[in-house]
Order: C-alpha cells, then structure tokens, then sequence
C-alpha cells in the first residue's frame, strides 16, 4: 500500500481493486460492540454520484450546499454517541465517489458535524486509466474489497451493522459481504457469482483471494437499507427479516432505539426532523443454513 | 450644643480614638461634629465633656469645647465637607450602609480603622466604594496611640489618598504643633501597613514574655515588617510604604508598647493560655487575631512564603506551642536579608493584585 | 453631524487649546515640569526628523515633511517669543488638520446608508449556487447579533453625548460598530482610526467617510499626541458622539482589555468637566462600554504572534495583515456565513465619565442604585473646579469599570471553550514547561499533540459547569450554543460546532478530530482563542499575566 504524496493521511490501495482510504482509529482487539459501516450517495447525501454528471458537480458544490438526507445527520450522531450518547462507536464510511471530491465530501461531515473513523473512496481514475470502462459504475468488487480490507483489521468480535440504499445493490453486497465473513460464500463460488454481477474476472478472484484470509465467523448483525428507489419497500422483500428498508431516517431510527442502539434522546433528534412511515423487513424466510444471499443471486 | 458656627468636619464615631481625633481638630480651633452611636455618650461629650467609656483616668483632660457630639448620623453628615470615619472594621460596612443614603459626591471622607472585612478581604476604602457615592476617599494611619495624643504628646501621622484635595483638607485640620501629618498616595499601602503589622505585635508579645531578649525581638520585627511588605506588594502596595510612619512607625509602636492590645494577646498566649481565654482576659478582640487568619489565607492563595505570619496563626487559630512555633523559626533556611521581590519592585512598578487598585 | 463649516471651527479650537496648554503645567504628571515655547519646538522638530529618517524617501508626503521641518528649522533660529509662537501654531494646526482629514458629512451620510447592503452583496458572490438558486441572500443582520442596553441608547444621545467604548479584537470592529449604530437608528460614530487603516486597500477609500479621523501611531511628539487628545475632547465638547477603542490597538493576545489607554478616556472627564464650566446645554457625557465578540477572528495569526514577539519585547506596527487581503476577507466571511457564525455585539451598562451607571433618563446612580448628581465630584465650596491629579484618578476608576463590564459582557463563543480545555489538559500535561516551551512542544511538524477525544468532553463538561455558575451570577454572557450545551447538558453540540469553526477559516486548523482523537494543529491559535477565557479563574488555570511575568504584552 504506497502513500498519496500530497496527502499523507490517504492510503492507495491497488488490490484487490483500486481505491483511496483513510482510517484514523484503530479498535482494541478485545472490542466486542458494533460498528457502523455506511454508504454516502443516497444513504447520507442527496447526491448523484452514480451519474456522471452528478459526479462532475460536486467538486464545483460548495460543501454547504450538499444536501443531507432529512434527519441522517442526526441518525449518524445518534449511531455515533450510542445509548449514552457519549460512546464515540466506530463508524465507517464505503463510498464510490472518486477520491479527487474527498475535500468537499469530508468538509460536508466537519460542518455537520460528522464522526467517522475511516473512509474509502473508489480510485475510479485509476479505473479509467485501466480502461476498464464497465468497472467505472459497478460497484460489486470495489465495496467487497473494502468492507473485506476493514474486516481483516477489525476485530474478531466486532458486531458489524450496515447502512445503505435501494438505488443500487447495496443489499445484495451487505449480505454477501456477511455470507463471505461466516465463511458460507468463498472461492469459486464467491468468484462466479461476482462475475455473475458483472465484475471484471481478476477483480473477482482478488477479492476470493482476500476473503480466504479471513477467519471465518458470523460479524455482521443488521442490513439497513434506505427505501429511495421504491418507498413500499419492493426491493428488500427478496431477503429475510435480518434486511429492513426504511422509508425515513426516523422510522429506522425507532428501531435502532429499540434495539439498544441509539439514545432515547438520539432517536427524538432524528424523529424531529424526518420520521414518516415505518420500516419494511424482508419477507423470504430464514434460510436454515444461514445465508443471508438469496439464493437465486449466487451462482 | 449653643455653638452656632456651621462645623465644615465631622468625626464618625467616638470610640477611642475617634474622640481623639475630633479632640485633636477641635483644638485645632475648628468646629467639629462628632457622631455616637448612644444618645447619652453624647449628652456626656456635650455637657461633661468627658468620653467615660472610652477615655477614662485622664483626670485633667477635658474634651475641645469644640466638639458637638449628636446621635444622628444624618445631622453629623449632612452638609459637611470633610468627614473622618473611625468605625472598628467588623461594625464599617454596616455603618457605611448607613452613610450611603446621606452623603453626596461633592463630599470628601477619610477613615482611621485598621483592619481587613472578614470572609473578603476587603479594605476599608474598598467597603466605602462599594457603599456610598464617595469617591474622594483616604485613610488615616500611623504610629497613634490615642492616650498620648489626648495628653498632647507629639506625634506623626499619615494621610493617604490618590487625591490631593483629600489630603490637603485632611492636613488642614487635624496638623498643629503636636501633630505632623504626612501624606501618601499608596492608600493600599497604608491601609494594608496599619493592618498586618498587628501580627507581628502578637509574636512581640509572645517574645516578650518568653524573656527572650531584644535582640529576638528586633529579628521579629525586621523580618516580620518584611514578610508584611511582600504580602503587601503582592496586594498593590508599594514597598516604600512600609518604611515609612504607617509601616515601620506604625510597627514599632505596637511592638514596643506592652498595653497594645495585639502585644496583650500575645503575651496571654505566651503564658499558656488558649485564644478563648486570652481574649477574655482582655475583654476585647484585638485586630491581629482576625488579621493572622486573614493574611494565612492570602499568602496561601498568592502562594507567598511567611514563615512568620504562619507561625503566629498556628499559635493563635491552631493552638501551637509559641516555643514550639520559635524553634520552626529558627531551624527555617536562611533567605536574603532585603527580599528580591522587594528590591524588584522598589525599582520598578509594583504588580497589581487581586485587590490593588 | 459636522458641517464644513464646524470642521473648521474644530480645528481652530483645537489649535487654540494646544498652544494655551504649551507652558502651563500637563495633566499627565509623568510628563515632568513643564515645557517653554523654545523647548516645544526643538522636542517637535527632533521627533518629526527622526521619524522622518525612517520613512521611505521618495514618498511624497515624506518629502513635503521634510521640507516642512526644513523650513520651520531655518526660521525657528533667529525667532523672537512671538515669531515662536507663530510657528507652532502652524505645527499644531498641521496636525490637525492631518488629523480631522478631508471628511464630508454628506459622502458619509450616504456610506453609512450603501455600506451593510453592499457587504451583503458582495458575500452573495461567494456561493454560485446561491446566487443563481432561489435560496435566501445571506444578511449581515443576521450574523451579527446587537445585544444589551440599547435600549437608552436613543434617548441618553439626546441629553449628552455618547462615548461607546469597545474590546477590540478586530479592525472589522469599527465596521460593525458603525454597522450596529446605522441598525439602531443612531446617527454616525466620530473615531480616530490607525493611518495604516486608511492606507488599507480595502477600506482605506472609505474610513474618512465613515466618520474616521486619522491617527498615526508613528508620530512620536507629545506635541502631537496633546493635539489628538484635544481633537477628542473638542469634538465631544462640540457634542460629537464618538467612538474610541479604550484598549489602544487590537489585543494581541485574544484576551479582553486588562488596562485602557488613560489619555484618551480621560477626555471624557474633562469634556463633561468643561461642559460644567462653560455652562454648555446637555453637558453630560456618557460612556458605554461594549464588547464584539467573534467566534473566529479574522486576524488572530499576526495578533497572536505579535503578541509573542511583543513578549519578546520586538515591538512593531503591524502595517500588512489579513486586514489588507481580500482573499482572507472572501475566507473570513465565506465562513461565518456557511457555518452560520454569529459574532456578537453588546451594549453594557452607559456610565458617566466618573464610572457610575447613569439611568434611562441619564441621572448618575451610587452603587446601591440610588440618584446622585455626578457635578459633585467636580465641586470645591460649590464650585467646579479644574484639578488634573482629581480628574487622573477619576479616569482610573473609570478605567477599572469600563473592565469590570467588559468582563461580565464578554460573549463566549464554542471555539473559546474548546480552545480553553485542550490549553489546559496540555498545559496539566508539562507543568514543568513554560508558555514558549510548552507553544513549541504542540502543533504538526513536530510531535503533533493529540488528546482523546472523551477527555476533552470531560473538561469541558467541568469547564461549562463552572461557566454556568459565572453566568448565573452575571459575571459572563454566552453564546447560543454554549447555552444550548448547558441546557441540554450536550457537549457533543458545542465540539461540533468549535470544530466546524476551527476548521473553517483559518489555513490550517487549530484543532482536527481524527477517529477519537483530537489534534491540535497550531498551537498559537489555540492559546489566542483560550484567551478569551483567561482572567477569570476558571478550573484553577493561571492567568495570562503569569506566563509573562511584569513588562509582558501591551494588554496584560
């Protein structure tokens, strides 16, 4: 892993896909609570960076005039301070945006205020200079990549809980991120069913490559998805009850609070501002063996 | 009461040494109005001309014709250019409480109490800012011993105040041929001189009686006066002051006096007795009592070194041997004999602390 | 408002005043016994040649200078006591008329009236997206918060004339003042402004018109200084409200005043005293102490390390800063925009000139409240009087009230409170370290400090518990958000709204969160901005003044 040269603090990584990363905590090897893993674009932030054009915007934003979703700031403090609200809990961020609007996107968090112990970036000028043109907007092999890169200097115990969106495969890549950390989804069919997804092969195989060094047991505890896309919910109804979408910061905050993860006082803070509707939990049933992947979705 | 001449001083207060002073002005020549707590002390000035109460066994002295003493604080105030307050420390604010509500800027005071406010630390000066209008303000200190002074022995005094007319007004009436009236500007100084030095009387006291010679003696006093000055310094004095009548003059006198009240004190504890039955046996509180745990506090709080001021609170409040307390003097390391904060601040301008000004 | 005609007035009485006072005794009983006509003239002309030695030789108004000098020179040889004279009334009425500067009522009049808009405008400018998008335009009103006892304000300016004392901080502080006074429906401020200000490429064009006289601090003569304080006091004879800076120049350190500049107050003594004397109509004069208090000030970097050169005892005017630099005036307020900063403005209590606060009606008051009539202190057998060394010692306790409610007054912002805890958990951290050791040992490039981040919100929970007693006993005022931090017993808002602030406007931050850490990345200004906290005490931190011990900087 070599150094960017104008910003020390930034790791590039090359393998097993191209992206940019800054961690400034690291975690005591006997932590055994959670940690919150989070995407920007659409989970956080009202922006577009899936598109183009969208993409080419942000640098010319000034960091105030991104927007936030309604009430996810204050359901990131929540997250952050815990039930005591003074807890400080891990919090990551995985995000596609290139690296080259890392200014404007860790500005946004100063001014709001946003925690955040690390965050990866997708190196896509790296991807462009590669020509691996169908990489630019698949996602699959760089968001395995790096939940698997923050997994291995986790620690073992870590209760890992995971906040994305239905505008992409979010889902889908939480859940077999948790199939791949029990050690249910490795090798060649780890392999087949990222190339099913349209992942480049030796993507494919670098990221089998890389979960095969990690210790298998079961991290992951919640997939949270924010109902962009499809408000009822359709989207999340292919996965268990271990899936839920939320249609508002507010309806998923309640059931954060419930299960002891948030503050009485973080849930109100985020109800305040947004908390129409309720949360929609995936409606397949448990698979016996306990995968979290559809099945239908591997290969 | 038939003297119809409007008086331009009044005296606040005719305890001891506020009947002297009035004595001193009246004789002096100037019509003076002089305020008692208690109707019939008035009627006694007044008619008798004598203060039985708190001047007694001066047989041949009559009190200045002079002198009008009313009980009313309003008619002894109203309308008079110059007025002395000699209130004890711990009766002041309340008096000047009082005073707030008939005095006006255009009126000049000056007070002759020693001593610090208990529990704040606050000078006399400061009590009277806090209360009244006044602005043109002094105080009045030095080497005075009221008995002395009513017998017409010669004496000096200081007059301190920022503000000349003060000290000018001051001058005017109470300088005579008996009594040489200097004046300062440091009025922390003097204030703080007239106060401290009353520590350093106990342990004279004790000195004196424990047999320890002169030569100990002038070891207290010296290194006591300079202890005082640092304090003093610390507080926003200047350093000169404490060489002058209302420090070393000041100091002296009480040392050297075995009927001063603090000399009493110390001399009672020096004979084995407890604070309690010291000052019982004196009938009264003397001044250094309160000022030792005053001045502890502070040099704690300004984390200033005095052995001495130290010593003589753990005797007093602590109930320490007093030979006990000589012998830590004794063992303690040996300092310059001019204090380097001293010389510092006799060269340049003193610091300002927490209560100069 | 001055018309031409009583500018011209002014300076004549100014002129006057100064040439009567050469020969009698001064006020200021430093000055030492005083002066013949000849000794004046000789002092002027050895302080203008030395000054002038220094200045840039090709410069116009230096060349005028020395031709000027030159002349007076040659004529002062051979000058009787009258020709003397002469001479110096031409020095003293040069003077003033440098002073007093080409101001016109009516260009102010209509600066005072395009300035706030103008600003406004200008900041619309920062943001594309805003200025093209349907959102709000941002207003200065709304950034900058007038507060206290304004309310008398009005109807005290119609009985006297106001003199409003502010900390100082900042020069943006006498654009905000003007920017207050225009907002409460005040006629405009008369103040004396440092050359360098006019010679500010920003402002510079303006400060005569925004009712600015000219200072310059390089002028050593106590010929010129008497005619400074002249202007000052005849102006406000002449019933100008005016405005001056009691502290002198910008606190170099961050802390608020510890001491004013005595010559200067004293003009309000002595004008109310005058007033007296002549019998003028409305002779009261009333002083109203005020405090501006930013979040984040716009020139901390040069303050806080001319305070430290100061310490170190190289004392300079500071002539080029952020103040001349439009790219830090774009950063400054681009900042206090975005993050929604609030700098405040508070009106203290109006006192007359002996430091006694005066009722909505201008009557003095004692400290117990109660009525009094201020002449008195003036007064011998009926009478006012002049008396210098009287007057002085007024000035002082003047002085010390103007501090005292600059203390209770000043507004404390979140970046002040974080700023302070992290000082103190650093300072606890090397008791043995003095304050140059201690700045040295902190910041990046050299072992970068860091604290953790729950230690922080310890002290500064203690810091605000403390901060909440001092409150409710007035001896402190609060921002919005330290309230909201107290209230809500929520430090996570106020280190939210600190850190968003520290890293905002200054080019490094003073302070970054990385994971649960918190870095301090420029030590200096994270002393300048625990300043502000200094001087009262708080979680048994020694004061400033002990860092520096006697001799220390301009405002300690």
């Amino acid at each position: 892993m070599a150094a960017d040269h104008e910003a020390p603090e930034y790791e590039l990584i090359r393998a097993p896909f191209p992206m940019v990363r800054k961690l400034q905590r690291t975690l005591a090897s006997d932590y055994d609570g959670p940690a919150f893993i989070w995407d920007i674009d659409k989970t956080w932030l009202d922006t577009q960076i899936s598109q183009v054009k969208g993409m080419l915007k942000i640098p010319f934003e000034f960091a105030v005039d991104k927007r936030a979703l309604p009430g996810t700031t204050a359901l990131l403090h929540a997250l952050r301070g815990g039930p005591s609200d003074r807890a400080h809990r891990p919090l990551f961020f995985i995000t596609a945006s290139p690296p080259f609007i890392r200014k404007a996107i860790e500005r946004k968090m100063l001014i709001d205020g946003v925690e955040f112990d690390g965050i990866t970036y997708k190196d896509q000028l790296e991807v462009f200079r590669r020509r691996e043109f169908g990489s630019l907007r698949e996602h699959t092999a760089f968001k395995l990549g790096a939940l698997l890169l923050l997994a291995q200097v986790f620690p073992e115990r870590i209760k890992i809980y995971m906040f994305g969106d239905d505008a992409e495969r979010d889902a889908l890549i939480y859940c077999m991120f948790a199939d791949i950390c029990a050690g249910r989804l490795r090798g060649t069919q780890l392999v087949e069913t990222q190339i099913k997804l349209g992942v480049l092969q030796h993507y494919a195989r670098d990221v089998a490559a890389l979960a095969e060094q990690l210790p298998a047991h079961e991290r992951v505890h919640g997939v949270h998805i924010n109902l962009i896309r499809a408000p009822d919910g359709r989207r999340v109804l292919g996965y268990d009850d271990r899936v839920l979408g939320y249609p508002s910061a507010g309806a998923v905050a309640r059931v954060l609070h419930e299960r002891g993860l948030i503050s009485e006082r973080g849930r109100d803070r985020v109800e305040q501002v947004e908390g129409a509707g309720e949360v929609v939990f995936g409606q397949a049933p448990r698979d016996p063996d306990g995968w979290w992947t559809p099945r239908e979705q591997l290969a | 009461m038939s003297d119809t001449r409007a008086a331009q001083v009044s005296v606040l207060g005719a305890g001891n040494w506020g009947t002297t002073i009035a004595h001193l002005i009246g004789q002096n020549g100037f019509t003076v109005k002089l305020w008692a707590r208690k109707q019939e002390l008035a009627d006694e000035i007044n008619q008798l001309r004598r203060n039985s109460r708190y001047i007694s066994g001066l047989e041949g002295v009559q009190l200045s014709a002079n002198i009008v003493a009313t009980a009313s604080l309003a008619e002894a105030v109203r309308g008079v250019p110059l007025v002395f307050i000699v209130i004890p420390s711990q009766a002041f604010r309340s008096v000047c409480e009082q005073l707030g509500e008939l005095v006006e800027p255009s009126q000049l005071a000056v007070h002759a109490t020693k001593g610090l406010e208990l529990g704040t630390y606050k000078r006399m000066t400061e009590i009277m800012l806090e209360e009244t209008c006044l602005r043109r303000i002094g105080v009045l200190s030095g080497p005075n011993i009221a008995r002395e002074m009513i017998e017409g022995k010669p004496a000096g005094t200081v007059v301190a105040s920022r503000f000349p007319r003060v000290i000018e007004l001051a001058r005017a009436h109470l300088k005579s041929r008996q009594l040489r009236v200097y004046a300062n500007t440091d009025v922390v100084g003097v204030e703080l001189g007239g106060t401290l030095k009353n520590i350093i009387a106990i342990a004279a006291g004790m000195a004196t009686q424990m047999q320890l010679g002169e030569n100990a003696k002038s070891l207290l006093i010296t290194r006591g006066l300079s202890e005082v000055a640092r304090l003093g310094v610390a507080l926003g004095a200047d350093p000169m002051t404490f060489s002058g009548l209302a420090g070393i003059g000041d100091l002296m006198v009480t040392c050297a006096s075995p009927i001063s009240r603090n000399h009493r004190v110390g001399a009672a504890l020096a004979r084995g007795m407890n604070l309690t039955e010291a000052i019982n046996s004196l009938g009264m509180v003397a001044e250094g009592v309160k000022a030792s745990k005053i001045a502890f506090e502070l040099t704690n709080q300004l984390n200033i070194r005095s052995p001495l001021i130290h010593g003589v609170y753990r005797v007093v409040h602590e109930g320490l041997d007093p030979r006990a307390a000589l012998s830590e003097l004794m063992d303690a390391a040996v300092q310059d004999d001019i204090d380097p904060s001293l010389v510092r601040a006799a060269n340049g301008s003193p610091p300002r602390g927490p209560h100069g000004g | 408002m001055l018309s031409a005609d009583e500018v011209a007035k002014l300076v004549s009485e100014v002129t006057e005043r100064v040439i009567m006072r050469v020969g009698s005794p001064s006020d200021d009983p430093a000055a030492g016994p005083p002066r013949t006509l000849g000794e004046t003239l000789d002092e002027t002309l050895w302080w203008e040649q030395e000054r002038l030695r220094e200045q840039d030789p090709n410069d116009e108004e230096t060349l005028a200078d020395k031709q000027f000098y030159a002349d007076l020179h040659r004529q002062l040889q051979h000058a009787n006591a009258l020709e003397q004279r002469r001479l110096l009334q031409q020095i003293v009425h040069r003077y003033t008329h440098e002073i007093a500067g080409n101001f016109s009522p009516t260009v102010y009049k209509l600066a005072a009236k395009v300035a706030p808009p103008m600003l406004s405008a200008l900041l619309t400018g920062l943001s594309p997206r805003r200025l093209f998008g349907r959102e709000a335009i941002p207003r200065l009103d709304q950034h900058v918060i007038i507060e206290g006892e304004v309310d008398n304000l009005e109807r005290l300016r119609e009985r006297g004339t106001l003199v409003v004392t502010p900390t100082h901080s900042s020069n943006l502080d006498s654009l905000l003042i003007g920017f207050a006074v225009h907002e409460l429906g005040l006629p405009p401020l008369t103040y004396g402004a440092g050359l360098s200000l006019f010679r500010n490429p920003i402002v510079g064009k303006f400060m005569h018109n925004l009712g600015a006289y000219t200072v310059d601090r390089r002028k050593r003569d106590p010929l010129y200084k008497q005619t400074l304080k002249a202007f000052a006091s005849v102006s406000l004879e002449f019933g100008q409200d005016n405005l001056f800076f009691p502290g002198g120049s910008r606190s170099r350190s961050g802390a608020i005043e510890r001491g004013l500049k005595k010559g200067l107050l004293g003009c309000s003594v002595s004008a109310y005293r005058n007033n007296l004397m002549r019998g003028k109509p409305n002779p009261d004069i009333y002083v109203v102490p005020c405090t501006i208090s930013y979040p984040l000030v716009l020139e901390a970097s040069t303050l806080i390390e001319d305070w430290l050169a100061e310490v170190g005892k190289s004392r300079y005017i500071i002539v080029d800063d952020e103040f001349s630099r439009w790219e830090r005036w774009l950063d400054f307020l681009r900042g206090m925009f975005a993050l929604d900063l609030k700098i405040h403005i508070r009106f203290g209590r109006a006192m007359d000139p002996f430091g006694n606060p005066v009722d909505a009606a201008g009557t003095s008051l004692d400290p117990k409240g109660r009525p009094i009539s201020a002449r008195g202190y003036f007064e011998v057998d009926g009478e006012v009087v002049e008396d210098p060394a009287r007057d002085a010692e007024y000035t002082r306790e003047l002085e010390r009230r103007i501090l005292a409610e600059f203390s209770r007054q000043n507004v404390i912002h979140p970046t002040h409170v974080l700023a302070f805890a992290c000082f103190e958990l650093l300072r606890r951290a090397q008791p043995e370290f003095d304050l140059y050791r201690l700045l040295s040992s902190i910041g990046a490039g050299r072992s970068e400090q860091s604290l953790a981040l729950p230690e922080v919100e310890e002290e500064i929970e203690l810091l605000l518990e403390e901060l909440e007693r001092r409150f409710a006993a007035g001896q402190i005022r609060l921002s919005s958000v330290v309230t909201e931090a107290i209230t809500n017993d929520d430090v996570a808002v106020l280190l939210r709204a600190a850190l968003r602030s520290f890293g905002t406007y200054h080019p490094k931050p003073v302070v970054e969160r990385r994971g649960v850490r918190l870095h301090v990345c420029d030590a200096k200004l994270l002393f300048y901005y625990r300043n502000r906290l200094d001087g009262y005490a708080l979680r048994d931190a020694p004061a400033l003044a002990s860092f520096t011990g006697p001799g220390g900087a301009r405002h300690v």
